[in-house]
């Protein structure tokens, strides 16, 4: 998978591998394409994510 | 300050244009337009000494998936302490909200949120530029039908003073949205 992209101000540009390691370390989890709101979400059942750093 | 009502083609004194136009409660400071696929928004320039407190709106725009928006302030990754307070628009009989914290944290977990459905986040923070704690409040707003109505506050321990701040995410990229950034006239 392609890193995603990192904006600085108007600056947009795809993260540096540094940048990408610490975002998955920030316990950032990849995309995966949806359509609708009842796919899987980090707010399921209503329960917001726990992944308070 | 009280409101008053200006007829057309009235000669306007100074002290009514400075009351009336200048002295807002909120004052615009900046927008900045979220580009495509990105996992992070750094905007630059949002604090500073003109005023203590400051509003951050995030909205329209679009997650790839449910994600929630995390907010830091400069470089600084740690020393985030916030909860968030929850009930389930599915919880249709009274009941008790469910809570979670974030103690010494790298970031604001709840600050806000996105979906297919765009970007939500409205937000207080206290005192940013100063070298001081920082605090934070906001609802964290979940537009899509799994989700919760959602109250965050919290206080950034680091005492030190920052000018710009981050949005992150808890999974995937955002596209487009606007982040708009007030400031609490002081006077």
């Amino acid at each position: 998978m392609a890193r995603p992209n990192i904006q600085i101000d108007d600056q947009v540009r795809e993260m540096t591998d540094e940048e990408y390691e610490a975002l998955l370390a920030s316990g950032w989890t990849p995309s995966e394409e949806t359509a609708t709101d009842e796919a899987p979400a980090s707010d399921d059942a209503g329960v917001p994510s726990t992944d308070a750093g | 300050m009280a409101v008053k009502t200006f007829t057309d083609n009235t000669s306007l004194g100074a002290s009514d244009i400075n009351t009336y136009l200048n002295n807002g409660g909120l004052v615009y400071i900046k927008s900045q337009t979220i580009g495509t696929a990105v996992s992070s928004v750094t905007v630059s320039d949002a604090f500073s000494a003109t005023y203590d407190n400051y509003k951050i709106t995030i909205d329209g725009g679009t997650a790839s998936t449910s994600t929630d928006l995390r907010l830091t302030f400069g470089a600084s990754v740690t020393g985030y302490y916030s909860g968030l307070v929850f009930v389930a628009y599915s919880q249709a009989t009274v009941g008790n909200a469910s809570g979670v914290g974030a103690a010494n944290a790298a970031f604001f977990p709840y600050a806000g949120n996105g979906s297919s459905n765009g970007l939500f986040m409205n937000v207080d923070v206290m005192r940013p530029f100063a070298a001081a704690v920082t605090g934070f409040c906001g609802g964290d707003i979940v537009a899509t039908t799994s989700g919760s109505v959602a109250f965050t506050s919290g206080y950034h321990s680091v005492a030190a003073s920052y000018s710009s701040f981050v949005i992150g995410l808890s999974a995937g990229t955002i596209t487009g949205g606007t982040i708009t950034v007030y400031g609490y006239r002081k006077a």
